[in-house]
């Protein structure tokens, strides 16, 4: 949940700390309506000294389902539809 | 004639048995609902057997050659998450808990908890999760006062990690450590 992100920054040492929100794509799939592809969503991963030590999905952001031939915008966060 | 509505019912029991996702609207769901199943199918609290019986109910499969041993729990359960609508997945999910996994914390009682632990004080759920994490890291990172300066996202964090722990252990036991 958004409340829950620590402001990120990357430190001297090139490491990240606190939270990022990184976009991240699914392996391809398929679905039962036979239509196949990836999914693109948001996490909010955490870290401490580069390592990640919470993820979640960003839910308020949404996500993408990309099939194939065409994006369908098919989510409910800020960033969809 | 008779062949022809044969094809008619046939026809309408297949598209019964056969309904088409075309993905979940996470508008349907409340912040701890969907948190709660996030926790249950991307952390390991429900066998790899399990995802896998629930991506097979729902007729999604990934496209690698052996899919089933190379993809994660978790990236299976977050296209779970992504692709099946709110009302079929808690059903999936539930029965598989109530079936399976009786002597772990269910959904109510998951929420009975975190409406308690809401009320509690960062240095309350600070002792909680001291008490109950196994992961170090997670631990001192939550604990380490240069990155938690507000009381608010703190105790996100914490109420986070205590419920996913929570749930990896058995009912009796979490009940036991929230006593102490």
């Amino acid at each position: 949940m958004s409340n829950k992100s620590v402001p990120g920054s990357i430190d001297s040492g090139g490491n990240k700390q606190g939270t990022f929100l990184e976009g991240e794509q699914s392996r391809p799939h398929e679905h039962n309506s036979g239509s196949s592809g990836r999914d693109v969503e948001a996490f909010r991963n955490t870290y401490k000294d580069d390592k990640v030590v919470h993820r979640e999905k960003a839910s308020d952001w949404g996500k993408v389902h990309n099939d194939n031939d065409y994006v369908d915008y098919d989510s409910s966060g800020d960033s969809g539809k | 004639m008779i062949k022809k509505i044969s094809k008619f019912f046939k026809g309408l029991i297949k598209k019964d048995n056969n309904v088409i996702f075309h993905g979940s609207d996470w508008k349907d769901y409340s912040d701890f609902e969907f948190e709660w199943l996030e926790i249950i199918l991307t952390k390991n609290i429900i066998k790899k057997e399990d995802i896998l019986s629930l991506l097979k109910k729902f007729k999604i499969k990934f496209l690698e050659e052996n899919w089933e041993d190379c993809v994660s729990t978790e990236e299976m359960g977050n296209v779970l998450i992504n692709d099946v609508p709110k009302k079929e997945l808690w059903l999936g999910v539930t029965d598989i808990l109530s079936k399976k996994y009786a002597d772990k914390l269910n959904f109510d009682e998951a929420y009975k908890i975190w409406g308690k632990l809401s009320n509690y004080s960062r240095d309350d759920l600070s002792k909680i999760y001291k008490e109950i994490s196994k992961n170090k890291d997670s631990s001192d990172f939550v604990n380490d006062k240069n990155f938690s300066e507000n009381e608010e996202f703190v105790k996100g964090f914490l109420m986070s990690f205590i419920i996913e722990e929570l749930c990896k252990i058995s009912k009796k036991e979490a009940i036991k450590l929230l006593e102490k």
